[in-house]
C-alpha cells in the first residue's frame, strides 16, 4: 500500500484530500505546517508528497521542497499552487522549483487521484 | 569640454528642450536675415542717415553669411540623426558663436561703441543661459566686452577707422573717453545680470520639473504596490473557496456515503456557484497581471467559439429583450492570443451591444479573414454614441452622456482597447452603424487582429 504525505495549512483541504485518497486505498499521513511536514517525511518515508505552496509565508512550500531535495529525499512532489501567478513569479516545472507537478486549487477528486496515480507510476518507471 | 549644465536631472527632457531651442534658433535666424536685409536697404535710402557704400556692402555680406550658415545648420540639424545631448549642445554653442561673430562685425559697421546693436548681445546671453552652464556664458560675456573694449580703444586712438553710426543725429562719441567707459561698464553690467537672472530661472525650472518627475514616479510605484496588495488579497479569497469546493467535491463523490437526488442537485448547484466565483477571481487576477506586468498567456484560440459561447450565455437576455442576434462565422484558422483577455474584450463589446440596444433591436456579429488580418465586427441598432463623444469613448472612466440612466463604470472599453492593442491589433468605432436607422443609430465596433 502506497503512503502519501499531505502538507497543507488548510484543515478542510487536508481533510478532504486525505479522505479522497484513502477511499482509493492509499495510506495518508498529514501535517499542517512545514516543520511537522519535514518530520513526517523524514520518519515515514512516504511514496509521494502533496505540498501546498503557501503556508504562513508565501514561499514556505518551496523552501520545504528545496530542503527535501538538498537532503537527497527524491520523493515525487505534487504541489498545490497558484499563488505564484498572483505575485507575478510565474514559473513552470523548472530546475529552480524542485517539484514534479503543479496543480491549482480547487482540484476535483478525480483529478487529484489521476495526478497522484500518474506521478507514482512515472516514479516507479524511473526506478 | 563639458558643456552640460550640472543642474540637469532628466536627460530625456533636457534633450527635448535643446532640440526645441535649436529648431527655434534656426527659425528665428531666418527672421533676422530678412530683418537685416530690410534694415540695410532702408538705411541706404533714409534721408539724413545714408550709410556709406562700405557699410552697405558689409551689411549685405554679413546677411549673406548668416543666411549661408543658417541654411547649413538647417540641413545638418542633428536632431534627426544623432540623439546625443552633448553634440546637440555643441551644435547650439557653435551657432551662438557664429551669431556673435556676425553681430560683432555688424556692430563695428554701425558705429562700434555707439552702435544700438550692442543691445542684441543681451538676447544671446538670455537664450544661451537657458541651455548652457553659467560658466560658459560668463566667459562669453567676458570675451564680448573685451572685444568691444579693444575695438573702442583702437577707434579711439585712430588705429582703425570709425564707421558712421546709424542714428539720425550727427554727433559722435567715439572720441569721448567718458562715454566709452560708461558704455562699456553698462554693457558689462547688463550682460552679467542677464546671465545671472536667466540662469537662476532656468535652474529653478529644471528643479521644479525634476521634482514633478520624482513625485510622478512615487505615485506610480505606490499605485503598483497597491495593485500588488490587492492581487494578494484577491488571491487569498481563493483559499476558503477552494476549501469549500473540496468539501462539496467530497460529498458529491459519495465517499462519505450515498445521498438522495435532491440533496445531490443542491450540492452540485453550490459547487457550480463556487466554481463561478473562482473563475471570476482568476479573471481579476489575470487582468491585473496584464495591467501590472503586461503579461500575456498566448495560445491558439478560435474567436468563433468564444463568440458563440458568449451569445449562448446571453441567450435568455436576448430572448427577453427580443433582440435578433446574427453571427456570421467565416473563421478559417485559429489565432495566437491570450484566451482570457480576448474573452473579456469580446464579452465587453457583446454585452455592451445587448445592454445599449432597446427591445426588438438587432445585433450583427461577423468574423472574416482578409490578407492575414482577422476582422471582427459587432454591429447594433441601439442608442448609439453622440458624434462629438466618439473620440473619448475609449478613455478610462468616460461614459457617453446618453447612457446616464444605464448602469456602468466606464472602465470596459479602455480595457478592451488595451487588450486589442497588446495583441498588435486595432479597434475602431463608428456611430451610427451600418444597420442603424433613424431614431436607432446604433454602434459599430471593428476589431482587426493579425493572424500570423
Amino acid at each position: 500500500m502506497k503512503l502519501i504525505a499531505i502538507i497543507d495549512d488548510d484543515p478542510d483541504i487536508l481533510d478532504a484530500s486525505s479522505l479522497v485518497l484513502k477511499s482509493k486505498g492509499y495510506s495518508v499521513i498529514t501535517a499542517n505546517n512545514p516543520n511537522d511536514g519535514y518530520k513526517i517525511v523524514k520518519e515515514k518515508k512516504p511514496d509521494l508528497i502533496i505540498l501546498d505552496v503557501m503556508m504562513d509565508e508565501p514561499d514556505d512550500g518551496f523552501f520545504l521542497a528545496q530542503k527535501f531535495r538538498k537532503e537527497k529525499i527524491m520523493t515525487p512532489i505534487l504541489m498545490y499552487t497558484s499563488v505564484s501567478k498572483a505575485i507575478g513569479l510565474d514559473f513552470g516545472k523548472s530546475e529552480m522549483v524542485p517539484v514534479d507537478d503543479f496543480v491549482e486549487k480547487p482540484i476535483s477528486p478525480d483529478e487529484l487521484v489521476h495526478k497522484v496515480e500518474n506521478l507514482l507510476h512515472k516514479f516507479e518507471e524511473k526506478r | 569640454m563639458k558643456i552640460l549644465p550640472t543642474f540637469v536631472y532628466d536627460y530625456g527632457e533636457y534633450w527635448k528642450s535643446i532640440q526645441r531651442y535649436n529648431t527655434w534658433f534656426i527659425k528665428l535666424r531666418w527672421f533676422a536675415v530678412v530683418g537685416l536685409l530690410v534694415l540695410t536697404i532702408a538705411l541706404r535710402f533714409i534721408q539724413g542717415i545714408q550709410i556709406t557704400k562700405l557699410q552697405y556692402f558689409a551689411f549685405l555680406a554679413v546677411d549673406i553669411f548668416i543666411a549661408l550658415y543658417n541654411f547649413l545648420f538647417y540641413k545638418i540639424n542633428p536632431n534627426e540623426v544623432e540623439q546625443k545631448v552633448q553634440s546637440a549642445l555643441g551644435y547650439s554653442l557653435f551657432q551662438m558663436i557664429l551669431d556673435l561673430i556676425s553681430l560683432s562685425v555688424l556692430i563695428y559697421f554701425t558705429g562700434g561703441i555707439e552702435s544700438p546693436l550692442v543691445l542684441f548681445f543681451i538676447f544671446h546671453m538670455i537664450l544661451g543661459s537657458l541651455l548652457l552652464p553659467a560658466g560658459i556664458m560668463y566667459s562669453m560675456a567676458f570675451v564680448l566686452i573685451s572685444a568691444l573694449s579693444a575695438l573702442s580703444y583702437m577707434e579711439f586712438i585712430g588705429y582703425i577707422p570709425h564707421q558712421k553710426n546709424i542714428y539720425l543725429y550727427t554727433y559722435s562719441f567715439y572720441k569721448d573717453i567718458l562715454f566709452i567707459i560708461t558704455a562699456l561698464l553698462t554693457n558689462a553690467f547688463v550682460l552679467i545680470v542677464s546671465i545671472l537672472l536667466t540662469n537662476k530661472i532656468a535652474v529653478e525650472l529644471y528643479m521644479r520639473e525634476s521634482q514633478l518627475k520624482r513625485a510622478l514616479n512615487d505615485v506610480h510605484s505606490a499605485e503598483e504596490s497597491k495593485q500588488k496588495f490587492i492581487m494578494a488579497v484577491v488571491h487569498e479569497l481563493k483559499s476558503p473557496i477552494a476549501a469549500a469546493s473540496a468539501n462539496l467535491d467530497l460529498i458529491l463523490s459519495n465517499i462519505l456515503g450515498e445521498m438522495n437526488e435532491r440533496i445531490r442537485e443542491k450540492a452540485s448547484r453550490a459547487r457550480f456557484r463556487l466554481s463561478e466565483s473562482t473563475k471570476m477571481i482568476n479573471r481579476i487576477l489575470h487582468v491585473s497581471q496584464f495591467r501590472l506586468l503586461n503579461q500575456l498567456h498566448l495560445e491558439e484560440i478560435r474567436l468563433s467559439g468564444i463568440i458563440s459561447e458568449l451569445l449562448e450565455s446571453s441567450s435568455s437576455l436576448l430572448t427577453k429583450k427580443q433582440i435578433n442576434a446574427k453571427f456570421d462565422d467565416n473563421e478559417n484558422v485559429p489565432i495566437n492570443a491570450d484566451k482570457v483577455l480576448i474573452e473579456i474584450a469580446l464579452s465587453n463589446l457583446i454585452n455592451n451591444a445587448i445592454k445599449y440596444t432597446e427591445d426588438n433591436g438587432k445585433i450583427e456579429i461577423s468574423v472574416n479573414d482578409d490578407n492575414g488580418i482577422r476582422h471582427v465586427s459587432i454591429l447594433d441598432n441601439g442608442i448609439g454614441i453622440p458624434e462629438d463623444e466618439i473620440g473619448r469613448i475609449f478613455e478610462e472612466y468616460y461614459r457617453a452622456t446618453n447612457v446616464k440612466k444605464i448602469e456602468g463604470t466606464g472602465t470596459g472599453l479602455s480595457l478592451v482597447k488595451d487588450i486589442i492593442n497588446i495583441h498588435n491589433g486595432a479597434i475602431k468605432i463608428k456611430s451610427p452603424s451600418q444597420i442603424g436607422t433613424h431614431g436607432r443609430p446604433g454602434t459599430e465596433f471593428l476589431i482587426s487582429l493579425p493572424i500570423k
